[in-house]
């Protein structure tokens, strides 16, 4: 007879206690795009960075120069 | 009015993923198709040997900083990571053994862990230092002592691989970890002996992290047909969009440590398309090709924060742009990130609805059809819930 994995290691065991409002490890927990947005935000905020140092300014130094 | 339907049926098809059908629905359902059209099963073990217990990739190495606790969970149960006086890595239960409080807000230095609540200080090895201090001898009972002195840390066994923190997730933390290397070893996830050389390539990597069902992702990330859909206008590779016209044959290999699938082209049966591996209990390889010449192979290593948590550490190995000068002129690496976000937000709101119909009780056989066509999806479902009550972790048997 097949059992199913779950009923026999019971993973679960600690989801079976929680309560809907038992989120106090979430803040702590969850870090990362897409659930918090805020490494993605850097990341296109050094994209944008970047592009202008490396691209933008040497053009607008040579825009002032002439 | 426009039909937005995806539709995964075809009188004789196994898979098909249709264009969104308007007036001339009947041009794209004769031109603009991802099909499989045939499969082929070879079968060295009718099953897994791996459980849902066992080595499971928690982060990169890089995320792990000195003095600095990694707080995550595993089904729930509260962990932290962190390295030690020896620069050994410790994964903890994030409960202090002395009155059951969190070490958030707690200190670590130079691997000794302090509670917030009263400073109990405890040793890498998990034993408590000062106990003394914590008991007071005028407001305590004669037994407290001898039970005091057996408070220590609970702890999993832990392991670097390919600049990975592993942790053995077992049905019990221990609180004294052995050292046996034989026992340590995950070496069914070593990517060497996946086919590719891992110091060949380079790659890039993002963490992600999702409200929804963790085996739902696993799924996702099996379901090659969704990626030309879901993914074909951000993924910047010619042969995977929208409007692709392409069929493939699939082949699916199963034995006691993974489950593959590989898609070749059906005009040249030699040439592989894709190759994707399940190597249980959280890892898929995504190879680009034949493993032994693929330019890039992905690796997704998948981890079961809790009931509706979470995450996936995405890491992408190339043999292209190895130049650091140039990657960093054309800000390949941040640009290669934006497109990692891009894809997760793509399939976030499918996990998410999909994970709430599962919790609602709403995906039964006879509303959803994908389990029955696509056959390495479910032979990973069978994995996940049908396995034999064993589970193997490294080589020790437990029943």
């Amino acid at each position: 007879m097949v059992q199913k994995s779950e009923a026999k290691d019971n993973p679960w065991k600690y989801s079976k206690k929680l309560e809907n409002n038992m989120d106090v490890y979430d803040e702590l927990i969850f870090k990362y795009p897409p659930e918090i947005s805020k490494l993605e935000i850097i990341n296109n905020l050094q994209i944008i960075k970047k592009t202008l140092i490396r691209y933008a300014s040497p053009l607008i130094l040579f825009l002032i120069l002439v | 009015m426009k039909n937005n339907q995806i539709n995964f049926f075809k009188s004789g098809d196994f898979n098909t993923v249709l264009k969104p059908l308007g007036e001339d629905l009947k041009t794209f359902r004769e031109e603009r198709i991802v099909k499989i059209d045939n499969y082929e099963i070879k079968e060295t073990s009718k099953e897994l040997e791996i459980g849902i217990y066992g080595w499971y990739a928690i982060c990169p190495l890089k995320e792990l900083k000195k003095n600095k606790i990694f707080y995550f969970s595993m089904y729930d149960e509260p962990l932290l990571l962190f390295k030690d006086e020896n620069h050994t890595v410790r994964c903890v239960k994030n409960v202090c053994p002395h009155r059951g409080a969190s070490f958030f807000g707690g200190d670590l230095k130079d691997g000794e862990l302090t509670c917030p609540y009263h400073g109990a200080k405890f040793t890498s090895e998990g034993s408590c230092k000062n106990i003394d201090r914590l008991t007071c001898s005028h407001i305590i009972d004669s037994n407290y002592k001898s039970y005091a002195k057996k408070i220590h840390l609970y702890q999993y066994k832990t392991l670097i691989k390919d600049d990975y923190v592993f942790i053995n997730y077992c049905e019990k933390p221990e609180t004294n970890i052995s050292d046996n290397e034989e026992e340590l070893n995950p070496n069914k996830h070593e990517l060497n002996k996946h086919g590719f050389k891992a110091d060949e390539y380079v790659f890039e990597e993002v963490l992600v992290d999702f409200k929804c069902d963790w085996a739902r992702i696993i799924e996702n990330h099996l379901d090659i047909l969704h990626i030309f859909w879901v993914h074909g206008d951000t993924i910047p590779d010619k042969d995977v969009n929208k409007n692709v016209l392409t069929s493939f044959n699939q082949k699916i290999n199963i034995n006691k440590d993974f489950i593959e699938s590989i898609y070749s082209y059906k005009n040249d049966p030699s040439k592989e398309f894709i190759r994707i591996k399940f190597i249980p209990p959280g890892r898929i390889l995504i190879y680009k090709g034949d493993p032994s010449k693929s330019r890039y192979v992905q690796v997704l290593d998948h981890i079961p924060l809790g009931n509706n948590k979470a995450r996936v550490i995405v890491r992408h190995y190339r043999k292209f742009m190895k130049n650091k000068i140039m990657r960093n002129l054309v800000l390949f690496e941040e640009i290669q990130r934006k497109t990692f976000y891009k894809i997760f937000n793509e399939d976030y709101m499918i996990l998410k609805t999909q994970t709430y119909n599962l919790k609602l009780d709403l995906l039964k056989n006879d509303e959803i059809k994908l389990l029955g066509e696509d056959k390495i999806i479910k032979y990973y479902w069978n994995w996940y819930k049908n396995q034999k009550p064993k589970i193997i972790l490294g080589n020790i048997v437990r029943n």
